[in-house]
């Protein structure tokens, strides 16, 4: 315990240092404004200043950098709350219950709802970060590709389960997304599936273009049909806090998602970005009324977004203990260590101490300067919401044009996120939900990995996935979460979902 | 009507400012360079690739007074950067991170839409790397030799590489041949995911770069067994080769190197090389390559271009032995 004290009072030196505060409020303020921007994500801002950050030493580097990583988390809800355009793909699930909040005219409640439950997460995230960081990564490294498929299999049952409308669109929605993600890379024979011949797709398609385009973009395109009138949301700027309503029933969600988050994050594996979803989906679960879930729940709100942030501080852990990175951010972190001459792997905690519990101290540090950044901003914020529509729709429309080339400087990209754009409408249409689509695509090409490189390894042998205790264990939860959907009695609760409420 | 006069006025300013860029941009210079070079690295940003170029890009920035600017185009194992810059012009202003893949694919992928040797012309070979064969420390195997017979017991292993038609998995399919350990291939997409598996004893033995697999064997979390090239590289002098350790017929140098698009004009591919070459003798440069467990290699065009055949000959050779391809 003292040790911990004495490495966070080496790491509070550090990161209170006046530079390092300038450091983490750039970083801080880029990712909020990188997140607010659709499209132009982490990846892409880190990736354009790792050459900037040559020039400083390695701590305040890393520190403007995971500043604006996790800035970049806050920012993105904020345009998936306000014109439903996750900034973010992991922000896709907050656009549900949040844009719903913002046409009841609750925009502010939900800004700040998010906000506070994100400085919650974060802080959570940091402290397990801070004193579990080996344990957590040795619990990590106990998943092998038997339990992460189990852990999919689990996530999309939920989807299904936890679907509105019929059953039958549910699973009409996931296997669509299924079937989507099987464009790209065969991993085991190294073949393009169902690239047409087109380079661009062997890869696959990035969630981000997705989700802009399914729910940005179809929103865009279904508001000029309906001729929606904003301007009437806009007045009702006068309550910016939530009410103690609303702090009622978020509170409990922020702390299971900050829970489920912080579990989900340090799988390097790509848990991170079931965090939102699973989130999201136990909420439903254990709430009481969940029909309300789709029209504006605060909880639909505060839990993916603590599971969000708390996911995005625990994903540190694999990358500080273990030098391993879990996704494409951590990957550049792993490059800016490196321009510094710094392998990341097990010993940097030990031979750069100042490094690591500097870094860990300018999180709680800097997520608290993002509370003060977006909470005053929440006001600014609103106001956009005033902005006549036909006004707003084309610059929502460039930045989401600008944001997807951004990812990879490919007008290719751009067609693609038009065509899932036409898609969502098209679903829109015909009364489909698109996030059970995207739950499918994101789960379902890691689990058909999983599953052959698990069966790979068992030379064949099935009954690993069951022999396997963690593995088991999901598979079980799985199997009761269908069951429960074989029982008549809840067959009436499953009118909540991923609910878009269009009349 | 006003927003759309605004639109209008909107439109004509835009069609005036990317007609005065484009005028701007073919008044090109006869002098080299006049304007960013841009060097393509096929990956994405992160990798040990990226990062030795944007450390040659830094200082070149200094002796050529044009700024060198990386840009990173990832995609299809390096493919679409590789076909963007075959297909750009050849003028000097575009350049490409080649990796010693360029000797391999084309035997291997029959669907290739260029042409390593023909549509490129090499400059400077960056730096050099060997391919490591890793156990896992539970496994209880201490060498290549027990690494075979623990095989053979088992039932077969599974050994982890970066992906399928990669070098690594080239030379996990020769292992096996040539010692009869029974091995099974299991692919991952890139080094970091099968580092993970590896790490965390999901699978007993790893063909993988020495880039992802350096920190662990500092840590001596993993046991080394081999290392692919012909001599000990510098950055793991105490493990023995594939030749040393008894396999005969695996030497495999993974390397990093800058290439142009065919029909640059040689007086530029000279300047670079020689100015490149100036680069990676600096002390600090090599200092921070050898870190990263990468060995500096430098030389003249002749030398490298010699690399670059010598590779495809010996792939291509090599692949017919055992039969391999992306089939």
């Amino acid at each position: 315990m003292t040790e911990l004290f004495a490495n966070l009072a080496l790491g509070f030196g550090e990161a209170l240092s006046p530079a390092n505060l300038a450091y983490a409020f750039t970083g801080c303020l880029l990712g909020t404004l990188i997140g607010v921007l659709p499209g132009i994500g982490p990846v892409a801002t880190i990736a354009m200043l790792l050459p900037i950050t040559y020039s400083l030493q390695p701590t305040p580097a890393l520190i403007m950098l995971a500043g604006i990583y996790y800035g970049a988390q806050y920012g993105g809800s904020t345009t998936a709350i306000l014109v439903k355009l996750p900034g973010e793909a992991s922000s896709a699930v907050t656009c549900l219950d949040g844009y719903q909040m913002a046409r009841n005219g609750r925009a502010g409640a939900a800004l700040t709802i998010a906000a506070l439950g994100s400085l919650f997460a974060g802080c959570v995230g940091t402290l397990l970060l801070a004193a579990f960081a080996a344990p957590m990564a040795a619990l990590a490294l106990k998943f092998g590709p038997a339990e992460y498929f189990s852990l999919m299999v689990l996530g999309l049952v939920g989807a299904v389960v936890l679907a509105n409308g019929t059953i039958l669109k549910a699973v009409a929605m996931v296997v669509l997304g299924l079937l989507l993600g099987l464009v790209g890379t065969d991993v085991n024979s190294g073949l393009p599936r169902f690239s047409f011949g087109m380079p661009e797709l062997t890869d696959g398609i990035s969630t981000a273009i997705v989700a802009m385009g399914l729910f940005g973009f179809a929103e865009i395109l279904v508001n000029l049909e309906h001729r929606v009138e904003r301007t009437t949301l806009g007045r009702r700027i006068a309550s910016l806090m939530p009410s103690r309503e609303e702090v009622r029933r978020a509170v409990p969600a922020a702390l299971r998602g900050t829970m489920i988050g912080s579990l989900l994050g340090i799988l390097p594996g790509g848990g991170a970005m079931l965090a939102s979803f699973a989130a999201y989906g136990v909420e439903k679960k254990v709430s009481r009324r969940p029909e309300r879930f789709g029209t504006g729940a605060p909880e639909g709100v505060a839990a993916p977004e603590s599971a969000n942030n708390a996911a995005a501080q625990t994903s540190f852990i694999p990358l500080l203990t273990l030098g391993i990175p879990p996704n494409a951010v951590m990957a550049l972190m792993v490059g800016a260590m490196m321009i510094h001459s710094i392998q990341p792997g097990p010993q940097v905690m030990v031979s750069n101490p100042t490094l690591f519990w500097g870094l860990i101290a300018s999180m709680w540090i800097g997520n608290l300067m993002l509370v003060i950044l977006n909470l005053p901003l929440i006001a600014i914020w609103i106001r956009l919401l005033a902005v006549p529509y036909r006004l707003l729709y084309p610059a929502i429309l460039l930045f989401i044009c600008i944001g997807v080339y951004s990812l990879n400087n490919s007008t290719f990209d751009v067609y693609t996120m038009a065509f899932f754009g036409a898609l969502g409408y098209v679903l829109v249409k015909l009364d489909c939900e698109p996030a059970p689509m995207i739950l499918g695509y994101v789960l379902g090409p890691p689990m058909e990995e999983y599953l052959r490189r698990a069966m790979l390894l068992s030379h064949g042998d099935a009954t690993v996935f069951l022999t396997r205790p963690i593995s088991a264990a999901m598979l079980l939860a799985a199997a009761a979460l269908l069951l429960a959907l074989a029982l008549p009695a809840l067959r009436s609760r499953r009118d909540v979902v991923f609910a878009e409420p269009r009349a | 009507m006003r927003t759309i006069r605004l639109a209008a006025t909107a439109a004509v300013a835009a069609l005036a400012l990317a007609a005065l860029a484009v005028a701007a941009g073919a008044a090109s210079a006869q002098t080299w360079p006049s304007k960013p070079v841009k060097i393509v690295v096929p990956y994405a940003p992160g990798g040990s690739g990226d990062f030795s170029v944007r450390i040659v890009a830094d200082h070149l920035r200094q002796a050529l007074g044009q700024p060198v600017i990386v840009e990173n185009k990832a995609g299809a194992g390096g493919n679409i950067g590789n076909e963007a810059v075959a297909r750009s012009a050849p003028d000097g202003y575009t350049l490409l991170m080649a990796t010693d893949g360029f000797g391999l694919i084309p035997h291997i992928d029959a669907k290739l839409t260029f042409d390593p040797i023909k549509d490129f012309a090499p400059i400077i070979q960056l730096t050099r790397q060997a391919v490591l064969l890793a156990v896992h420390p539970g496994t209880g195997v201490g060498s290549v030799a027990e690494l075979v017979a623990a095989s053979k017991r088992g039932g077969g292993m599974g050994y982890a590489t970066s992906g399928a038609g990669t070098q690594q998995h080239l030379i996990g399919e020769l292992f096996a041949k040539q010692t009869g350990a029974s091995l099974t291939h299991i692919p991952y997409k890139g080094g970091g995911q099968a580092v993970i598996d590896f790490i965390g004893g999901q699978v007993p033995v790893a063909v993988l770069g020495t880039t992802p697999l350096m920190p662990h064997y500092r840590a001596a979390k993993i046991k080394v067994l081999a290392q692919s090239t012909p001599q000990r590289s510098p950055a793991l002098p105490d493990v023995p080769t594939f030749a040393e350790a008894g396999v005969k017929g695996i030497s495999v140098e993974q390397w990093l190197g800058i290439v142009a698009p065919a029909g640059t004009p040689a007086p530029i591919l000279e300047r670079l090389n020689a100015e490149i070459g100036k680069v990676l003798a600096m002390p600090s440069v090599r200092e921070r390559y050898l870190k990263a467990a990468l060995e500096p290699i430098g030389g003249s065009i002749a030398q490298f271009t010699a690399r670059i055949r010598e590779d495809y000959e010996r792939y291509g050779k090599v692949v017919k032995d055992i039969d391999m391809k992306l089939q």
